[in-house]
């Protein structure tokens, strides 16, 4: 056996030893950060007193040099709901929550409408220092709030109670999650995330200083009365009397998980972001293009105007023009359209199809609930592979499945406590979405189409009985990259 | 500096590049031909013409939908019902829509049996131990238990229910990562067999909470509108050209491998008994087995569940709260394992978990450098659900071994907790045995086991060859 025959042997059989991890070798670390510690940046001004909508907080990054960890980093705010009650101990409000814990007459319940702290921020938009738009999302409490549910486990939703969202309460011995309650008029702190703020921080890149050093996040707050729900004293009973008045913030503070590299890796990055022949740096992250549409008919077809190369789905949600229950749970089956208790206990009640140019999606229009629940799973799951049953040689494909809203919470024949049981059908625990993958892949992303001027987005929906009772928000997920130079950034989609 | 440090650390800034090989994805629906039966009482077989043209087909998004109308014959207070038993009684039994399809098969276009699973109602409860509780909350929509309710959904007798079962659920060949070529699917017949209805659903009064046991029930299935919704994709031409010429190399053809399942059924006749397997195979995963009840046939028991150790002990409770009261052993050819005889529910467990956990390195605390092997557990089946002591105040007695109808004793017969395709042959002269010893209740239940094995599809241009 030659030298090179023998030694490609011993790299096969070394290949072989790794993939058994069969390799007793010290372990050496390719950490290429040389210090990491979290960095505290406030707001300026870091207090709001008494807002009622439209304000809008604003935080200057300045990082300087150092790398930002978004997923690991957060907000941190201390906020006060300002109520006037009417001294009417029985109906005045003492608590508020970020959803409605009470389940109504015809079993309709709201805890997995996604609610949080994230209710009070209507609008969030980040601009670079030279003035480029990264994101701007609208409808901020409406859109992202609702569909994370989907993405994320249950752990995690069990994490996200720092932002005042629903969870099971094993004290109070509840199967279904509630959530919290907490007294009116007392400062409380919460923490957001920034990767539930937006996808920008959701990578697993660091994010450049280049790009973050000098950029400012505003946020818009929304109309108190739209983000948060009044308990009375019971706490087990919705406030009647009294006046919610405003919100006041104070302490608000960005706290970012911040890491100095290697100088030498630093000047690699650099020297590619000051090249003319690498185009600088590129940051990709996810965008959400979010509008809304009212429906003035039970068949419509209404277009999205935007336009982007790599759509990856569209998600839409119904919301109550008046009087909603909860704050940003969505319209139930029964709601949207008028569904028989002596017909099919998983119809859709109407039908919808989306439309992209030439291309229709999916083929036939969507009639049943368990198909658009189907459709909508597959649309926000970002888990490949999940559930999977692959002969896996490597044991590296299947994963297992997000999701914290089953199809029951979704839509259900909901039996009431009556003796005999009155039936009512397409109930549902506000979380109703309806979802359109855009990937020509299941298997890797970025494969998602284009839309523009030629070649519009539209929804068709037909036969929604109550649809002009309703507002219909359109979430559109699309592929951004930012190009950083030394001077500026470039914002391409 | 190496690059591929910036690349293991995330810092490398670069536009990222579209590696899809598709060139168009659409979801398309193919309707059964009939798409419509009346009446079904069990046994009628359901064929679907999988007409997918020339594009490839994604298993683990596709599902079939079907309209199902359960009518109940001879009793008319006779309003809901569901696919287990109402509460939590029977949360781990697994049951679905799947319980009223009794077995399984698909044929390719020349005539090639790709998979053939028996007792397909009744292997569901595999599924506990291999899926999350995120996905098990999803198959509410083809029936099964719902936790935020705590309750098997229950449906009016007697109307149409729309229900959407992923094709991933019928058989593992459509739940692979690797979408599976038009070779292969476009023009092969899927069969679904009926179960008898009348022991595949659980018959409630209209009050919603009073099951109707009298046993003697004539229940029928009505089918509507019984349709494929396929997730399709074309792919580019220059990929597209590659894997048919592959196709048509006569030497090797294209390999799609998957994993079935052998599903068998054994009626103890004493208290210690060996069953044998009667499969060949080169790469077998894993063997598992279940007891169900011989009266779950008449509507009364759940369908599917599996009994408890306290059943199995021919209801009585054993000393040790956690001790089996049994042993049970697996065999092949002159092989035993475990080396020594399971006799308690703690190692039952364990050796089930360890052999239905498709994910490797679950929960370890690896060195991980580079943070890819930690990973999350699956499984719905927590060991207090598997086996606990029911202590009622005031009696004296304690039911040892009760549970939620999910108790199910697996072996794994991968070499490697880490790679796959490891597993053991067995064949007529290395034969799979499984030995019990000491089971007090053996007579008032059947023995189900489930052997999982590889099996690759070899397809060339104008056959399907299946090796196992």
């Amino acid at each position: 056996m030659s030298k090179e025959q023998s030694h490609k042997e011993f790299e096969e059989n070394m290949a072989l030893i790794d993939m058994n991890h069969l390799r007793y070798e010290a372990c050496e670390s390719l950490c290429a950060s040389a210090n990491t510690n979290f960095n505290q940046i406030n707001f300026n001004p870091n207090a709001y007193a008494n807002c009622v909508g439209g304000e809008q907080p604003s935080l200057l990054f300045n990082v300087g040099s150092s790398f930002t960890d978004g997923q690991k980093s957060m907000i941190q705010l201390t906020m006060t709901v300002n109520y006037t009650g009417t001294a009417q101990s029985a109906t005045d409000a003492q608590y508020f929550a970020f959803g409605n814990n009470i389940q109504n007459a015809n079993g309709t319940s709201y805890f997995n409408s996604g609610g949080s702290i994230l209710n009070m921020i209507s609008e969030v938009n980040h601009q670079s220092k030279s003035g480029e738009l990264l994101y701007r999302e609208l409808y901020k409490n409406q859109t992202r709030t609702t569909s994370r549910l989907y993405q994320i486990d249950k752990s995690r939703r069990e994490y996200l109670g720092i932002m005042g969202g629903a969870q099971l309460n094993v004290k109070a011995n509840t199967a279904i999650p509630q959530f919290p309650l907490y007294p009116v008029n007392v400062p409380i702190t919460f923490e957001i995330p920034f990767m539930e703020l937006a996808d920008f921080f959701g990578t697993s890149q660091l994010i450049p200083p280049q790009l973050l050093s000098g950029s400012i996040l505003r946020l818009t707050i929304a109309k108190p009365s739209s983000a948060v729900v009044l308990y009375t004293q019971s706490g087990k009973d919705l406030a009647t009397t009294g006046t919610l008045n405003s919100f006041s913030f104070k302490n608000m503070v960005a706290y970012l998980r911040q890491s100095e590299l290697y100088d030498s890796v630093n000047s690699l990055i650099i020297a590619s972001s000051a090249s003319l022949q690498t185009n600088g740096l590129q940051f990709c992250y996810n965008t959400s293009f979010n509008t809304v549409y009212n429906p003035a008919s039970s068949s419509f077809n209404f277009d999205i105007q935007l336009s982007a190369a790599k759509i990856s789905s569209l998600v839409l949600k119904f919301r109550p023009k008046a009087n909603p229950a909860d704050p940003v749970a969505c319209a139930n089956l029964s709601e949207l359209s008028t569904i028989s208790n002596t017909s099919d206990s998983n119809q859709l009640g109407f039908t919808m199809q989306v439309r992209l140019g030439n291309l229709v999606m999916p083929l036939y229009p969507i009639q049943t609930a368990t198909e658009a629940y189907q459709q909508l799973c597959n649309t926000l799951n970002p888990i490949s592979f999940s559930g999977g049953c692959d002969p896996d040689p490597l044991k590296t494909v299947n994963k297992l499945m997000p999701g914290c809203v089953g199809f029951t919470d979704y839509s259900q024949p909901y039996l009431s406590s009556d003796n005999p049981p009155v039936l009512a059908q397409g109930i549902g625990t506000g979380a109703c979405l309806f979802g359109i993958s855009f990937e020509r892949s299941s298997a890797v992303n970025i494969g998602g189409l284009s839309s523009n001027n030629a070649r519009i987005l539209s929804v068709e929906v037909q036969n929604m009985t109550n649809a002009a009772n309703f507002t219909c928000f359109a979430s559109v997920t699309y592929l951004s990259i930012c190009n950083i130079t030394t001077d500026n950034v470039v914002v391409n989609k | 500096m190496s690059l591929e440090v910036l690349e293991f650390n995330n810092l490398t800034y670069d536009e990222p590049n579209s590696v899809t090989v598709v060139d168009r994805t659409v979801r398309n629906q193919i309707f059964a031909n009939p798409n419509t039966y009346n009446g079904l009482s069990g046994g009628e077989v359901i064929p679907i013409l999988i007409n997918s043209g020339g594009e490839y087909v994604d298993g683990s998004r596709s599902t079939i939908t079907i309209q199902a109308k359960i009518n109940v014959l001879n009793n008319g207070n006779a309003a809901y019902f569901r696919f287990d038993k109402r509460g939590i009684e029977s949360l781990n039994s697994g049951s679905t829509f799947l319980n009223l399809i009794s077995q399984v098969q698909l044929e390719s276009k020349d005539g090639q049996l790709i998979f053939r699973e028996n007792y397909k109602n009744i292997m569901q409860t595999t599924r506990e131990y291999t899926l999350n509780q995120e996905a098990k909350n999803q198959l509410a929509m083809c029936g099964g238990f719902a936790a935020t309710v705590n309750d098997y959904p229950s449906y009016p007798v007697g109307q149409y229910v729309t229900f959407t079962l992923p094709l991933s659920l019928i058989a593992p060949f459509f739940n692979t990562a690797s979408m599976i070529p038009c070779y292969l699917i476009s023009g092969s017949v899927l069969r679904l067999q009926i179960n008898n209805p009348s022991s595949s659903v659980l018959i409630y009064t209209n009050d919603n909470s009073t099951q109707i046991t009298t046993g003697d029930l004539q229940i029928t299935l009505d089918i509507q509108n019984l349709s494929l919704q396929l997730q399709e994709s074309k792919l580019f031409d220059g990929i597209e050209s590659i894997l048919k010429n592959s196709a048509m190399n006569m030497n090797k053809g294209l390999s799609f491998p998957y994993y079935q399942n052998f599903n068998t059924l054994y009626t103890p006749t004493s208290s210690s008994f060996q069953f044998q397997v009667n499969v060949a195979c080169s790469k077998a995963s894993y063997i598992v087995i279940k007891f169900l009840d011989n009266d779950a046939i008449y509507g009364v028991l759940s369908p599917i569940g599996c009994a408890s150790i306290f059943d199995l002990n021919g209801d009585q409770a054993v000393t040790d709260p956690n001790g089996l009261g049994f042993s049970i052993q697996c065999r092949l050819g002159q092989m035993v394992m475990p080396m020594f005889p399971v006799v308690s529910s703690v190692e039952a467990y364990k050796l089930t978990c360890d052999a239905l956990n498709p994910i490797s390195y679950s929960n370890t605390e690896d060195i991980d450098v580079m943070k890819d092997k930690n990973k999350l557990m699956s499984g719905c089946v927590p060991y207090n659900y598997y086996s606990y002591s029911q202590i009622t105040p005031g009696d004296p007695d304690i039911i040892t071994g009760a549970n939620y109808r999910g108790t199910m004793f697996g072996f794994n017969l991968e070499r490697s907790g880490g790679v796959n395709l490891g597993g053991l042959s067995t064949n007529a002269s290395r034969v799979l045995t499984i030995e019990v010893n000491g089971l007090t209740g053996y007579a008032g239940y059947k023995l189900f086991a489930s052997v999982k094995y590889l099996s690759i599809a070899s397809i060339h241009e104008n056959n399907v060859v299946i090796s196992k």
